[in-house]
């Protein structure tokens, strides 16, 4: 069963120099119980996708074409009272700023208090359900937190009271927006445990979004690699740490620091420019940075089958 | 050494106006920096990082000890004392988008540094060679910052940084939230220059992948103080604090089947309000022992290797086993 489909998704935004090819063709599932990373650079697509599944696209963007699957709904379909009941409720989500999750001036237990809108409790067991909650989160002494207010907890402490925020509701589906990215690696390391850890418990998917091969490679069980608006990969995080397919995810894992042996004082990198999404290339997205390029990758664009590990690229045999 | 710094001290004021207290943010803190040579300092946020950068550049005033930058003292001078050694001693700020005015377009913004010190100087020129020097074309000058891509905006800082020939680069977080690709393209860069113009930098960051790849030395602070200094290889083979120790192995690395031997921390970290006693460590080091609680661990300045521990690490040691199931 997978809990999110996505099905040849694609993505327009108006601009003044014409109409932006946000997402081209993006096809990937977030099944049942997984943790799905998505890893990219920035400007490839990873925060218009998550808008695209939560319909906040910005005013000027649009879905062209293709189907959001999650449960019986089509989310590219429903109107944006039907998508307020799934959000926070069936769907929520995790940023990387966690002080943009909490309000300031409202202590911590009022805002979990606030997040059970929903719930018929009463408001002693509301507020048992949230001590439970920071409980679960490791908040020390979590029955005196809620008096308190987000400023008075450290960075990783914030950050831990909106993942229980998030959880709360027992969501379907978790959206994790490079939730790690501010923290430092023992407070990282500790924030992908807890993530792991509550997962399991509860039971939901997650759709993990991060620039860091690290992290992905440690919490996801399958990945997504885009470029410029394309998957270009996906298989389990073993396949494609182990057997990159795709010449882009090939170098992306070359140019990461921790994956140099020995020590170097010149880092690879990836020559070349993401390409103007306002005129896609004909063939293949990456043909201009590929170094396993050749005349084909110029006039068609590669399609990537369903299923299993796969890469949109000529020079892989499918 | 191009710059030295011995003992200094940050002080904070905190807290409602009738209770106010006092904060050591930077608590004693002693290095020196040779020309040519990168420095990495590297610690969890909140750990005085960007306090003691800013203790060395001017920006914030110290309470205590010494920071002497191309012989001259520099802490606690005014910004008219000042001027004419900043020119020698360029920061590269956080956030690289914020740290570049909205209002103005890239090629001022590379020019200024020019204008701040009256330099006489083709402008034109001089802004169209330093953007080709961070490796953009002539007309991003024309370009506002919010035009720019996250890689592109740090480009510009480090062209402004390097404007006037610095002697000191103090780099902070000069690759947070960028791609591993681009990453690679400033810290390449940042490293040509180093060589090709003998500049000596600090870099503080909480990669410790990028550390381990471009830094020369490297000191761990913990709640505003160095525990541990050294050359960056020795310590990334054999770290001799329990907190390095602990904070090496916590590195997430991209490989899904690598065995990790983490150590992990049990408790939060403490606040500098209520500093711990004795060594300041010993709420969360596994290796805690009775007297860690009571004295004050001792380090000597100036040797190649510093460690604040009673019973520094021998190489690959494991914690004991009671406090692994925590």
């Amino acid at each position: 069963m997978n809990v999110l489909e996505i099905q040849d998704l694609n993505v327009t935004f108006a601009t003044e120099g014409g109409p932006l090819h946000a997402l081209r063709n993006v096809s990937f599932d977030v099944p049942e119980h997984r943790i799905v990373g998505v890893v990219g650079e920035s400007g490839c697509g990873k925060s218009t996708l998550i808008n695209a599944i939560l319909g906040l696209l910005a005013d000027n963007g649009q879905v062209d074409s293709g189907r959001i699957l999650f449960g019986d709904h089509d989310l590219t379909r429903l109107g944006p009272l039907e998508m307020q009941s799934l959000r926070g409720l069936r769907i929520s989500t995790v940023f990387q700023d966690p002080m943009g999750a909490l309000n300031p001036v409202i202590s911590v237990g009022r805002q979990m208090l606030h997040i059970q809108y929903r719930s018929d409790l009463g408001r002693s067991e509301k507020n048992a359900r949230s001590v439970k909650m920071l409980r679960r989160v490791r908040i020390p002494d979590p029955e005196s937190a809620l008096d308190r207010y987000p400023h008075e907890f450290s960075g990783g402490m914030k950050q831990r009271i909106a993942i229980a925020m998030a959880l709360m509701m027992e969501p379907a589906l978790l959206i994790a927006d490079e939730p790690t990215t501010a923290l430092d690696a023992t407070l990282e390391v500790a924030t992908i445990e807890l993530l792991q850890d509550l997962q399991a418990q509860i039971g939901c998917s997650v759709l993990f979004i991060s620039h860091h091969l690290g992290v992905i490679a440690e919490l996801c069980d399958d990945v997504v690699v885009m470029y410029a608006g394309e998957v270009v990969e996906r298989g389990t995080t073993r396949e494609l740490f182990h057997d990159p397919r795709h010449p882009y995810t090939e170098r992306l894992l070359r140019c990461d620091p921790a994956g140099q042996s020995g020590r170097t004082r010149h880092l690879p990198t990836i020559p070349g420019e993401v390409p103007d999404l306002r005129v896609r290339p004909a063939g293949c997205i990456f043909a201009a940075r590929c170094h396993r390029y050749e005349g084909i990758c110029d006039t068609v664009p590669p399609e990537v089958g369903a299923g299993g590990h796969r890469a949109r690229c000529h020079r892989v045999t499918p | 050494m191009i710059l030295t710094v011995r003992d200094i001290e940050v002080t904070f004021r905190v807290g409602p106006l009738l209770n106010r207290r006092s904060i050591l943010a930077v608590a004693g803190v002693s290095f020196d920096v040779a020309p040519g040579e990168t420095f990495a300092l590297v610690g969890e946020s909140g750990s005085g990082k960007t306090t003691l950068a800013n203790a060395i550049n001017g920006l914030q005033d110290t309470s205590r000890g010494e920071v002497t930058f191309m012989g001259q003292r520099v802490d606690n001078s005014n910004p008219g004392e000042m001027k004419p050694l900043r020119r020698h001693m360029a920061m590269m700020f956080q956030d690289p988008v914020g740290s570049l005015s909205p209002r103005m377009k890239v090629g001022d913004l590379v020019a200024e540094p020019f204008r701040i010190h009256g330099i006489r100087i083709n402008l034109q020129e001089e802004t169209r060679r330093l953007l080709s020097l961070v490796g953009l074309s002539g007309d991003f000058a024309d370009r506002y910052p919010h035009q720019l891509s996250g890689g592109q905006a740090r480009r510009v800082g480090v062209a402004r940084a390097i404007a006037l020939d610095p002697k000191l680069i103090i780099a902070d977080e000069p690759t947070a939230g960028l791609d591993v690709s681009v990453q690679g393209e400033v810290l390449n860069l940042l490293n040509d220059l180093r060589e090709r113009l003998g500049l000596a930098m600090i870099i503080i960051t909480h990669n410790l992948h990028v550390v381990h790849h471009v830094a020369d030395r490297m000191a761990v602070m913990y709640l505003g103080r160095i525990v541990e200094a050294g050359e960056t290889e020795g310590m990334f083979r054999a770290p001799a604090h329990p907190y390095t120790a602990t904070l090496l192995s916590a590195n997430p690395e991209p490989d899904p089947d690598k065995a990790r031997n983490r150590i992990s921390l049990p408790a939060e970290v403490p606040s500098l309000l209520a500093r711990p006693s004795g060594c300041e460590f010993h709420t969360r080091c596994p290796w805690v022992q009775d007297r860690c609680a009571m004295d004050p661990p001792y380090t000597a300045n100036g040797e190649m290797h510093r460690i604040a521990c009673h019973y520094p690490l021998a190489p690959g040691a494991r914690p004991p086993a009671k406090d692994r199931a925590l």
